[in-house]
């Protein structure tokens, strides 16, 4: 079995803790969380009782509270830019046309015994920070690169700038090469 | 039959032939790397189509708000598990998720 790598539970430093944050902040996020949820369960339950939308609002004080536990013991935030969102809004199409392709490339296999030209392809993308907004973009970037069937991303490498994708179908010029 | 029966009907069948062609992928396809390509329809296309099979059916209502909440959940969920999964499967294998010199496109 090859060596284990990676970070191990209870092995290495310590994780990060956050550094003191003011408590208007703390308690402005801790808010955003509660109002979330709050929604969240008012969609989930439909009832305007009296009874269960304390119940509701106790759950989500509750779930707001170890969200903001969590964000603290890893001193990760959530912070983002809203273009990043209009770039998103191209998904659904990349994920319809991903998906013919995939379904293509089963076709292909299943008729001809055409093995797909897969591989793993590696993507310039900055690196960026430590700070919130920079570790948002990655996983921002990890998420939205993964949605599509044809793509997953592998992980981002700090020391070379790139972001290792794995592709069912090559794009053509790769699958050329 | 109303049209809007016919066309939740189709948007049905339509998700029951994604699970099933996905699940031909994920047995055919050579390694673990071309399988999870195949999990990306089951997990995230073929709930939406699902889901709008239910606003199809039913407009929008408390029960189609619940549907898309799922569907969030999953959409939301989907591409990491499916990153976690495949950079464990590359540490199993080579010790290390990084590409090495002869990893690339073919």
């Amino acid at each position: 079995m090859p060596p284990v790598s990676g970070p191990l539970a209870g092995a290495g430093s310590p994780r990060r803790r956050e550094q003191e944050r003011a408590l208007g902040r703390r308690v402005g996020s801790w808010l955003v969380w509660w109002v979330l949820l709050m929604a969240m369960w008012i969609a989930l339950d439909y009832s305007f009782d009296i009874a269960e939308l304390l119940v509701g609002a106790g759950v989500a004080a509750a779930g707001a509270f170890a969200a903001e536990l969590v964000g603290h013991q890893t001193d990760s935030h959530f912070r983002v830019h809203i273009r990043w969102f209009t770039a998103m809004l191209g998904l659904p199409g990349q994920m319809i046309r991903d998906t013919v392709i995939v379904f293509a490339a089963l076709g292909r296999f299943l008729i001809r015994g055409e093995q797909p030209a897969s591989g793993f392809v590696e993507v310039p993308k900055a690196w960026g920070d430590e700070s919130p907004v920079g570790v948002s973009r990655r996983v921002l970037l990890v998420a939205g690169t993964s949605v599509a069937p044809n793509t997953f991303v592998l992980g981002m490498d700090r020391e070379r700038d790139v972001m290792v994708v794995h592709h069912l179908v090559l794009p053509a010029r790769r699958a050329a090469r | 039959m109303t049209g809007r029966d016919v066309a939740a009907d189709v948007l049905l069948c339509l998700a029951v032939a994604v699970v099933l062609a996905s699940s031909l992928g994920v047995l055919v396809m050579r390694d673990v790397y071309q399988k999870l390509h195949f999990v990306t329809p089951v997990s995230l296309i073929a709930p939406a189509l699902v889901a709008v099979a239910v606003v199809v059916q039913q407009g929008f209502s408390e029960n189609t708000v619940e549907t898309w909440l799922a569907l969030l959940f999953l959409i939301v969920a989907g591409p990491f598990l499916t990153h976690a999964t495949i950079r464990a499967a590359r540490i199993r294998e080579t010790g290390d998720w990084r590409l090495r010199r002869g990893d690339g496109a073919p």
